[in-house]
Order: C-alpha cells, then sequence, then structure tokens
C-alpha cells in the first residue's frame, strides 16, 4: 500500500479537488483508493455522501487515528491512500508527511499562497524529508510558459522540487465535485482528466522507482 | 478488486475512525486570538452566568453612571472582592 499526503500551509489551494481528482484516476486505473479526510470541515466526505460509486472509500478522520486508520485500510485492502489535510495546520501536515511515500504541496501561482511555501520546507524537514513536490495548481488552461517559470524558480525559492506536472483552472474540477464525481468522470476525455492522469502516472514513478525515472518524467511532461 | 471488498473497505475504515458525528463533535473551535484583537493582548476573560437580575441591577448603576462601561464596572466590583478578601487590589 502506498500513500499520498495533499498539504499546504494555505487554506483554498484546491488539495481536496485535486485530492479527489487523483483518487478517481487511480480508482479508475485499477487501484483500490481509500482517502482519509484530515480537515475537521469534511469536504471530501460530504463529496462521498453525494456520490453512488464506492471506489475510492472516503473516511473522515482525526489525526489521532491516523495509525489505526493507515492499518485498517492496509487490512481491507486499499492499494493507495490519498490523505487530505486542511490549510494552515502545520502539525497534521507533518504528521501525514511523515506517514506518506509521497508529499504534493498544493499551491497556486500566487505570491499569498508561494510566501507559505518556505514554511513547508520546514514542515517536510520536522516529518523526515520524504519524497515531496510542489503541485501547482489553477494555472491558466494556456499558461505554460508561465507554469514553466513558475517551475524553474521553485527549489531555489523554498527548497522543495516542482512537480512536472500541473493542474489548471478548468470549469468541469467543480462541476464534478458538486455531484458526487471528479472531473475524469464527467469528460473521460478532458483536459483535466489528461493532467490528473499524468499526475498519477508521475506520482505511481516515484512512488515505485524513486527519483532517477521521475527525472525522466520531468524530461517529458 | 471487488465491488463487496471496497463496501469492505469503506467500512473498515469507519470502524476505526469513529463516525462522523464524533469528529465534528471533536473538531476543535479557533479561538479569537490576542492577534485578531490587540486590545485582549496579555489579558484573561473572568466570565460566569448569573440570574437575570445581575445583569439588571448592573445597567441601574450604569443609568446613574452612563459613562462607566460594564467592563470598569466589573472591575470595581472584583477589587472590592480583593480587598475584603484581604488579597492584592489591582491598579488600574
Amino acid at each position: 500500500m502506498k500513500t499520498i499526503a495533499i498539504i499546504s500551509e494555505k487554506g483554498g489551494t484546491g488539495k481536496t479537488t485535486s485530492a479527489l481528482g487523483l483518487a478517481v484516476t487511480a480508482a479508475r486505473a485499477g487501484e483500490s483508493v481509500a482517502v482519509i479526510d484530515l480537515d475537521p470541515q469534511a469536504n471530501a466526505a460530504n463529496w462521498k455522501d453525494r456520490r453512488a460509486e464506492e471506489n475510492p472509500a472516503v473516511v473522515s478522520a482525526q489525526i489521532g487515528r491516523l495509525t489505526q486508520t493507515l492499518n485498517s485500510a492496509r487490512e481491507n485492502g486499499a492499494s493507495l491512500v490519498i490523505l487530505d489535510t486542511p490549510g494552515k495546520n502545520g502539525s497534521i501536515a507533518t504528521e501525514a508527511a511523515r506517514r506518506s511515500d509521497l508529499v504534493l504541496v498544493m499551491t497556486r501561482p500566487h505570491t499569498f499562497d508561494m510566501e507559505t511555501l518556505p514554511s513547508v520546507r520546514d514542515i517536510l524537514r520536522i516529518a523526515g524529508d520524504p519524497p515531496a513536490f510542489v503541485l501547482y495548481n489553477n494555472l491558466h488552461p494556456a499558461g505554460n510558459r508561465q507554469a514553466d517559470q513558475f517551475k524553474g524558480v521553485t527549489l531555489e525559492f523554498c527548497g522543495i522540487k516542482a512537480c512536472p506536472v500541473h493542474l489548471s483552472q478548468r470549469a468541469s474540477y467543480g462541476e464534478a465535485t458538486a455531484e458526487g464525481k471528479a472531473a475524469p468522470e464527467i469528460e473521460p476525455d478532458g483536459k483535466a482528466a489528461a493532467e490528473l492522469k499524468a499526475l498519477y502516472k508521475f506520482a505511481k514513478e516515484i512512488m515505485n522507482h524513486g527519483n532517477s525515472n521521475a527525472k525522466k518524467l520531468a524530461a517529458r511532461a | 478488486m471487488g465491488t463487496a471488498t471496497l463496501k469492505n473497505l469503506q467500512r473498515g475504515l469507519e470502524k476505526v475512525s469513529g463516525t462522523r458525528q464524533e469528529i465534528e463533535k471533536a473538531a476543535p473551535v479557533a479561538a479569537p486570538s490576542a492577534q485578531a484583537r490587540p486590545d485582549r493582548a496579555g489579558k484573561t476573560l473572568i466570565g460566569g452566568w448569573f440570574p437575570r437580575s445581575y445583569s439588571s441591577s448592573l445597567r441601574l448603576i450604569q443609568a446613574a453612571h452612563p459613562e462607566r462601561t460594564t467592563q470598569e464596572l466589573v472591575q470595581e466590583a472584583l477589587n472590592d472582592l480583593y480587598a475584603k478578601y484581604n488579597v492584592p487590589v489591582i491598579e488600574r
């Protein structure tokens, strides 16, 4: 069983939407996915209430029960666990990062979001430096050049590598969650589905083979 | 992975993590911070629940002394109490 934590020190960066999009993408690729919603707002768990499909399983949990919840996911056959965390809660983010094979640090390409990244670096250090990447979200759909510029300076700016895949501003992300679905389910051949698939592929590569293959993937992305 | 197994996964997760109601009940509510109210920095709240008549009598004092706030009157009352019990009275 592999575990991905999605963290940020800022609310509204798209953690839950991305966590659910990634979970559904993994489920469509044949994985048995569990989303553990560590945010007391419980948006992911509420999404599950609107949903008919069994995969992913979603549960709202307190951070103090994370060990037991992860054990239960393993015992019940989950192959991938995604930890969705609240914004601006360093202790939950640290604990989630500590238990993960990969940490995705969500940020939008805005100053207010990005100035929190150096403190995320500290969180990762306390968590024992798990493999971590800054995942840019909400970029302009035609903003590939802008994305490249941000990715190019990320490591120097905050000490965390940039994920070669980024997510864009697309209506399907919001529309899908309203009906308990994720973007790939309402537009399987859409651009949101494609970027989530690329993100899933990158995440699998990092978790299975570490950084060396990810570099090749990064070159291709 | 079959539907039955995924149902077990969902049930297994719910069993260990507690029900939604338990979690919502335990969710911490952010206290108003001294940062949000700089005038409260270094201060503490002393409060209690009293019959309405306590509040009415306080308002009667304020009717005669409209310049005195509730805060000031409670402060005066506490200092009177401290004097009675021979503990340090706080300088304003």
